[in-house]
């Protein structure tokens, strides 16, 4: 069996310049900034003719075309273009990944492509349509991802079609880059004359694992089928997968729905054979122009609760704009359970506890939150830190929801929120519970601290009254203030010095409490010690107490 | 025979499991607010003075809500519905959700702070940011979650609607929760089984006025000024008349500014 399977390598020689400047017939390049200056990470089709590539530098390339146009470089936006394209080439084969070494994919067509009227069709079908997109595209197709994979970068024609034991010939007069090398190995080759894979092969086994390392002998068996190589598939093949093809295209979202809760069925019936509960569901239905459109469904735990995904679905469905009419329907409806964790049984007993069916409410109460809202509800943490803004941290609730129960927060530690000047040394936030009082925090925290306009009677002192959001306060008490410094152990280096020539990032704040007149009380602070870090301390608003 | 005893031996078992039930089942009536000055007048004005009879203040099953008399007051409103929710509550999940708006104009809340009114550290759950109308869906769905204790929302603008409160009514109604509301006054009457208006006073101190009480005798309109019973900080206010050892105190002792 192994010797049957093919592999198609497609490789997309200008990619980034194929993306970042799709209809430019200038010379252009993409820039990325780094350290020593702006460099070239690639060069379009005009701007390579004058001999620009990527890894020169901007003024280099400049030099040789001073009309270049440059574009910056967006890597956020190069994946997520790589990843439709690789959703896209689902469509010839569901094994599809992607090329670890350059910008390509790797297809794994093993009894594929006579749907596609042949591998000849099926390659010239691949890279017309890239074109058509502005993709330019090399594809080779072989019984190896290494051959395929040289053919597609070395050949030079392509797309190139290697019957099944023809490696050799096809090989033997291409560079050894070819094989895949790093710059590390492709340099020793050269160190010792090995232009060609020809080169390689003739020379005895043992010595060239000597001298080149195990890595280049490695490469050469995968091209040539000694060392069985598989493509990493971009959607793991999955035992809980449930599809349906319609007999008519549905048009209509009430139909959707329908089909998708009796797959939901389907589906829950096969994840209980298997004794599975569900943690991640995805749905994706599969237009008439071929637009796919996927929905997912995190679980907080796993569930084969057929109503309770129905549930979450309809509701995650009811955000997602489907445009469906006569001529785009739905034909083909797919759910898989990608994620499944093994189901705890219950045992529905005589003193059923109600606490297991109550945590069961909360759990189905965050899925439906998280459902909608794309966020689950979130906890607090509390971390050992001094500043305020630092000190909590909402995180969402993941898998082992509320059990155990949270009990690092006491025992991180917790001096933000006790005072560490008290004179009674050390104390432990335990004890602090414990004796009944806490520093005075307020309830609720601005989500940036506001800058304030402050009179204090000395410089050092508590403010006397404030203006904040355009009204004034008169201060009628005060408390603090307490001191808070930097976190010079976990703080980024200090910002470049601002208008005012003040560092930014790490300033000692004192707090005050303070009550006015209509009894309002508000947590704010000093930013900076008066004089010894700063000549103008500002002041924030930043909390309030009830 | 046997298929009449096995059926006994079952009416049986379902007789002790609603026994079980009923000894497991919460106080669904309600709770008092915790405030004793509150909890008597309300008694008073009930005409019921045998503790046994007494109609619990805050019911369950029920929306309440509170309303800051001005904008400024709405952390000390925000004050007193934490000790209400933490009255409702007691031990179980406190579902705190408000909007962006809010969020916005008065922060998240902290729980450093919230420690100090008698917050569990692993009794709350906060949903952020959701949309005003995806906020009365958390409310909604919360409401209707019998894990929750209680559910307490925060939202900084008119968007709150007769409607909307009474679906929130008939929602915990329903599945016996409660929920506590804090939004500042709004253009119509809600559907609320009590509102309470509060304002800061000074010295620490809430003043609460009782403005709504459903199916119940309103005490004749007299302000509460209430101190709320945290734990004590770690250090105090400046009292107006304690100034005599300012001198040995340290950089960060109490300071007064009153004369």
């Amino acid at each position: 069996m192994e010797a049957s399977r093919r592999f198609v390598v497609i490789w997309f020689s200008d990619w980034l310049a194929n993306i970042s400047c799709p209809s430019e017939m200038r010379p252009a390049c993409v820039i990325e900034e780094r350290s020593m200056g702006a460099y070239l990470v690639a060069a379009n089709a005009t701007a390579q003719k004058l001999n620009i590539h990527a890894g020169q530098r901007l003024s280099e390339a400049r030099v040789l075309a001073p009309e270049l146009v440059t574009y910056p470089v967006d890597w956020a936006k190069s994946t997520r273009h790589l990843q439709r394209v690789a959703r896209w080439a689902n469509r010839f084969t569901p094994w599809v990944g992607y090329d670890p070494v350059a910008d390509g994919l790797i297809l794994d067509i093993t009894g594929c492509a006579h749907l596609f009227g042949g591998e000849r069709a099926l390659l010239d079908h691949i890279v017309t349509q890239l074109a058509r997109h502005a993709i330019s595209a090399r594809a080779a197709c072989a019984g190896t991802i290494g051959a395929a994979w040289a053919l597609a970068h070395h050949a030079p024609t392509t797309p190139v079609i290697l019957p099944q034991g023809q490696e050799a010939e096809a090989l033997m007069p291409l560079s050894v880059k070819a094989l895949r090398l790093s710059d590390e190995q492709y340099r020793l080759c050269r160190q010792f004359g090995l232009d060609r894979i020809s080169h390689i092969m003739r020379q005895p086994r043992a010595s060239l694992v000597q001298r080149l390392g195990a890595g280049v002998i490695e490469r050469l068996d995968q091209a040539f089928g000694q060392v069985a190589e598989t493509v990493d598939p971009l959607r793991p093949p999955t035992r809980f997968h449930v599809t349906h093809v319609p007999l008519m295209p549905i048009q209509s979202r009430e139909e959707v729905m329908f089909v998708l809760s009796n797959l939901v069925d389907d589906l829950v019936a096969e994840l209980h054979r298997a004794g599975r509960g569900a943690r991640r569901i995805d749905v994706r239905l599969i237009r008439t122009d071929r637009a796919v459109l996927s929905v997912s469904l995190a679980l907080s735990h796993p569930i084969q609760l057929a109503t309770h995904i129905v549930r979450l679905l309809t509701e995650r469905l009811e955000h997602v704009q489907i445009r469906l009419d006569q001529d785009l329907a739905i034909e083909q409806l797919e759910m898989l359970a990608s994620q499944t964790d093994i189901m705890s049984a219950h045992q529905d007993a005589l003193f059923t506890s109600l606490r297991q069916g109550q945590k069961q409410a909360l759990a189905h109460l965050c899925d439906r939150i998280l459902a909608r809202l794309g966020q689950a509800p979130t906890r607090p943490l509390l971390r050992g830190r001094y500043m305020p803004e630092k000190v909590v941290r909402f995180i969402p609730i993941t898998e082992p929801l509320l059990e155990p129960p949270l009990k690092t927060p006491l025992k991180t530690p917790l001096e933000p929120w006790s005072s560490p000047q008290k004179s009674e040394g050390a104390i432990t936030p335990e004890a602090h519970i414990r004796k009944g009082w806490l520093a005075a925090r307020p309830i609720i925290l601005l989500p940036h601290a506001e800058q304030i306009d402050v009179i204090a009677e000395i410089p050092e002192g508590a403010p006397r009254r404030f203006r904040w959001r355009r009204r004034l306060y008169e201060v009628v008490m005060a408390a603090g203030p307490e001191r808070i410094s930097p976190e010079w152990w976990c703080e980024e280096l200090p910002h470049s010095p601002d208008a005012m020539g003040q560092t930014k990032a790490s300033l000692t704040r004192d707090y005050f409490r303070l009550e006015d007149s209509n009894g309002y009380r508000f947590w704010l602070y000093r930013d900076g010690l008066f004089t010894r870090e700063t000549v103008l301390p500002r002041w924030y608003m930043h909390g309030f107490f009830a | 025979m046997q298929s009449a005893g096995s059926s006994m031996k079952r009416f049986k078992i379902a007789q002790l499991k609603e026994k079980l039930r009923q000894l497991e089942k919460p106080i669904l009536e309600g709770v008092d607010t915790g405030f004793p000055e509150i909890d008597h007048r309300l008694t008073v004005a009930d005409g019921r003075h045998s503790s046994a009879a007494r109609r619990p203040v805050l019911s369950r099953g029920a929306v309440h809500h509170v309303v800051p008399q001005t904008m400024c007051d709405l952390p000390a409103a925000l004050g007193f519905a934490i000790h209400l929710t933490l009255q409702i509550a007691q031990h179980h999940m406190i579902l705190w959700t408000q909007t962006p708006k809010a969020r916005h104009e008065w922060g998240e809340p902290y729980l450093p702070g919230l420690l100090r009114h008698g917050v569990g550290v692993d009794q709350f759950l906060y949903v952020a940011d959701p949309s005003a109308r995806d906020w009365l869906w958390v409310l909604e769905e919360a409401g209707a979650c019998a894990d929750v204790g209680c559910v307490l929302g925060l939202c900084a603008q008119k968007e709150l609607s007769f409607t909307a409160t009474r679906r929130l009514s008939l929602c915990v109604q329903k599945a016996i929760t409660t929920m506590v509301l804090v939004s500042p006054a709004q253009h119509q009457a809600l559907a609320t089984a009590t509102q309470w208006e509060v304002s800061a006073a000074a010295d620490e101190h809430w003043r609460v006025l009782l403005k709504r009480r459903a199916g119940a005798a309103l005490p004749p309109p007299h302000p509460w000024l209430l101190k709320p019973a945290y734990a004590p900080a770690a250090y105090e206010w400046a009292s107006s008349t304690s100034h005599a050892s300012t001198s040995q105190q340290e950089v960060h002792a109490p300071r007064q500014f009153i004369q």
